[in-house]
């Protein structure tokens, strides 16, 4: 399930993003930041894993379907679960839980159409990791529009009698937010790849030196010898 | 008319969540090809209308008497995956360069997306013909919130702008900035 990754790439947090303005209009609170993140996570990594074992005879397109197709019926499986267990959240959230086939469709990209063959770098480079950024900015977002929109964390209220901003239960609020999460993330993420490739650099540098002084070494050897 | 518009602007409001992140990611790649972002929301028009009047049809005469309003989402997703396999295998016919284009900026899984998600706005309990206008409206919207990024992206992904806001952060900011000028259009109508 792990794959080496092709010529073409994609900044992953992009396709986060994707996935977090798909459920955006659906998470208010921590709670269901919580809910909405862990689900996905859970549908995403074990569609991704049980399709990829038929990699080798579908094709991307049909991979992505399979995935789709696979998350829905996960889902169609949660909602029947929410009845069962009685929770009060998820049954307050089954009829939006749909939504998280559009993450897992939006997540799912970098690991079908980016990657060709199977790697465990790969995997939790990509996969594992976009997964975890996506829980993280979830939460991040849930937890500020919770606060600004509604006074409150974990439905406790933090301001008295402050019932929070309307402004910040609107859609163009919670898609400035989002943009900003991926802003702060794109940041992260940028100053961690220049660090690798300045590490990388300074690898091969040295590769080269030693390489260097080892011929310069067998040749001194070699004239002594000879 | 003003019931028109106000779905209209309501559908719009939506698209721009649902559609756009999605493409802001398909313009990665294409941003320089007005010609198969026409294409792109042309076959997206059929395909929306195609599965609409499709899974319309199954809603009336299987899903919602048999009780089985459940396994919709099973059925939205296969509809719209059949609707972009058969677009992906005329394109393939009719012309190589918008095949080569469709293939390499991953179309199919983001249209497959979109569509996927314009069916669970959809409501499905209104009659058919309301159904189908609803759909066109969908339609048209899509192009509109299309079109107007495909041009937005195309002056926001350069080098003024720096690495970290671009390109899909800055499109997301974009979105939001038009969500509220639509926000401020709805409560005035």
């Amino acid at each position: 399930m792990i794959r080496e990754q092709s010529r073409f790439t994609i900044n992953p947090l992009y396709v986060v993003a994707i996935g977090l303005c798909a459920v955006c209009e659906y998470v208010d609170t921590l709670q269901q930041g919580l809910l909405f993140g862990l689900l996905t996570a859970v549908v995403c990594l074990l569609c991704v894993n049980l399709v990829s074992l038929v990699e080798r005879i579908a094709d991307k397109n049909l991979r992505a379907f399979l995935i789709a197709m696979l998350s829905a019926a996960l889902v169609v499986v949660l909602e029947y679960a929410c009845e069962l267990i009685g929770w009060e959240l998820l049954i307050e959230n089954a009829k939006n839980l749909k939504w998280i086939v559009i993450a897992v469709i939006a997540l799912s990209i970098v690991p079908t159409y980016f990657e060709t063959r199977l790697t465990t770098k790969h995997y939790f480079d990509h996969m594992f990791l976009s997964v975890i950024a996506f829980v993280l900015q979830i939460v991040i977002y849930s937890v500020v529009i919770e606060i600004l929109g509604y006074g409150t964390i974990w439905n406790i209220p933090l301001f008295g009698a402050f019932s929070g901003f309307v402004f910040a239960r609107q859609l163009y609020f919670r898609l400035f937010l989002i943009g900003v999460i991926v802003i702060i993330s794109n940041l992260v993420y940028q100053l961690v790849e220049d660090r690798k490739m300045k590490y990388e650099i300074l690898v091969e540098k040295y590769k080269i030196q030693i390489k260097q002084v080892l011929t310069e070494r067998d040749k001194k050897e070699g004239q002594r010898n000879g | 008319m003003v019931n028109g518009v106000l779905i209209l602007t309501l559908l719009v409001t939506q698209n721009v969540v649902l559609t756009n992140g999605f493409g802001a990611i398909t313009l990665q790649r294409n941003k320089n090809n007005i010609w198969f972002v026409l294409y792109n929301c042309f076959t997206m028009m059929l395909v929306i209308l195609a599965c609409t009047s499709l899974y319309g049809v199954f809603y009336v005469y299987l899903l919602d008497p048999y009780n089985l309003e459940r396994l919709g989402i099973l059925i939205m997703i296969l509809f719209s995956a059949a609707s972009n396999f058969g677009v992906l295998e005329i394109t393939k016919l009719v012309n190589k360069e918008m095949y080569y284009y469709y293939d390499a900026t991953y179309s199919f899984v983001i249209n497959m997306g979109v569509s996927t998600a314009i069916l669970f706005v959809t409501d499905f309990s209104l009659a058919f013909s309301q159904l189908m206008i609803n759909a066109c409206f969908i339609a048209i919207a899509y192009v509109i919130a299309s079109l107007l990024f495909a041009f937005a992206y195309k002056r926001l992904h350069n080098t003024k702008i720096s690495r970290i806001f671009r390109p899909v952060p800055v499109t997301i900011i974009t979105m939001s900035i038009i969500a509220m000028i639509i926000y401020a259009i709805s409560i005035s109508i």
